[in-house]
């Protein structure tokens, strides 16, 4: 048992730290596209965090992403860091939902990733009072559906070749 | 992927599709209802320029961040020489009242859009 907590932990810090570097690697080497529409490299890692570890191992990853990624950008508690707070916040319920509905990976990423693209919105609107940033949500939203394929099916392939460790997992699910 | 989950993917891509054609009606509507829109230029809210789109100008704005240049040419207008760390809103380009986006910098909470008729 023992053996396995030191497992447990050891997989989370690897993931947080994945999930860190992948979001430094996206914003400083990719980039957004057209609209401010971007990959989200590090939403890869919230699925595979909730596929194999579980909810409250996945909302640790994601406030340590966002947390860390910013401060190490030097822009912690700056704009960029409440609107990606905004995001992670929405699509980590989200997948809480999807989590406890048991839909397929590829939907659970889509929909992680439109979320995600709406809370930030959600951020500038209310919290910045801009509400004309309504305007990109159709953009984002058309947008987030091939970006949410793409990183489902990495998530897909990477799932293949992990084993869960969730406890309540006792039936294998489908990584389709 | 589930039917169901498809069917729900299909209807938040139309619902997109379909809010674009409506802000494209809405911004072809506004360029015909006439040549008398003004642009707000805003700084936290406040409205600190507001110009003709048909007159050519600069107009130096001094944002929370830095400061930014509005340039407007030929009923379009973009944003140049901005101080902010993104720069997103020198890459929205050029705007006009057909081809209408509003922009904004968030750094600077300066925001460049069509005032309400």
């Amino acid at each position: 048992m023992k053996n396995n907590s030191t497992k447990h932990f050891a997989y989370l810090a690897m993931l947080s730290a994945m999930a860190i570097t992948l979001s430094l690697i996206e914003s400083i080497y990719i980039g957004s596209f057209t609209f401010g529409i971007r990959i989200g490299l590090a939403n890869i890692i919230a699925l595979i965090t909730i596929r194999i570890l579980g909810v409250r191992d996945m909302i640790i990853v994601n406030i340590m992403r966002v947390f860390i990624s910013t401060l190490m950008r030097g822009l912690i508690f700056g704009s960029t860091f409440w609107i990606s707070l905004g995001g992670v916040a929405l699509s980590s319920l989200v997948l809480i939902l999807l989590d406890r509905l048991h839909s397929s990976l590829m939907f659970t990423s889509v929909l992680c990733s439109i979320s995600h693209s709406v809370g930030q919105v959600l951020v500038v609107m209310f919290f910045y009072r801009q509400p004309a940033m309504m305007a990109i949500l159709p953009y984002l939203l058309l947008g987030s559906i091939p970006m949410g394929i793409l990183t489902g099916t990495v998530a897909g392939l990477a799932l293949k070749r992990l084993k869960p460790m969730r406890i309540d997992q006792t039936k294998k699910p489908d990584h389709s | 992927m589930k039917k169901k989950e498809l069917y729900i993917l299909i209807a938040i891509a139309a619902a997109a599709v379909i809010a674009l054609l409506v802000m494209k009606q809405i911004n072809a509507n506004n360029a015909a209802s006439g040549s008398s829109v003004k642009v707000q230029i805003t700084h936290a809210g406040e409205v600190v320029q507001e110009f003709d789109p048909s007159v050519d100008a600069v107009y130096h704005i001094t944002g929370s961040y830095g400061t930014l240049d509005v340039e407007v040419k030929d009923g379009s207008w973009h944003v140049t020489n901005e101080d902010c760390p993104n720069h997103i809103c020198s890459k929205t380009g050029w705007v006009s009242v057909a081809n209408y986006q509003p922009i904004i910098c968030l750094p600077n909470e300066v925001v460049v859009q069509i005032a309400e008729q």
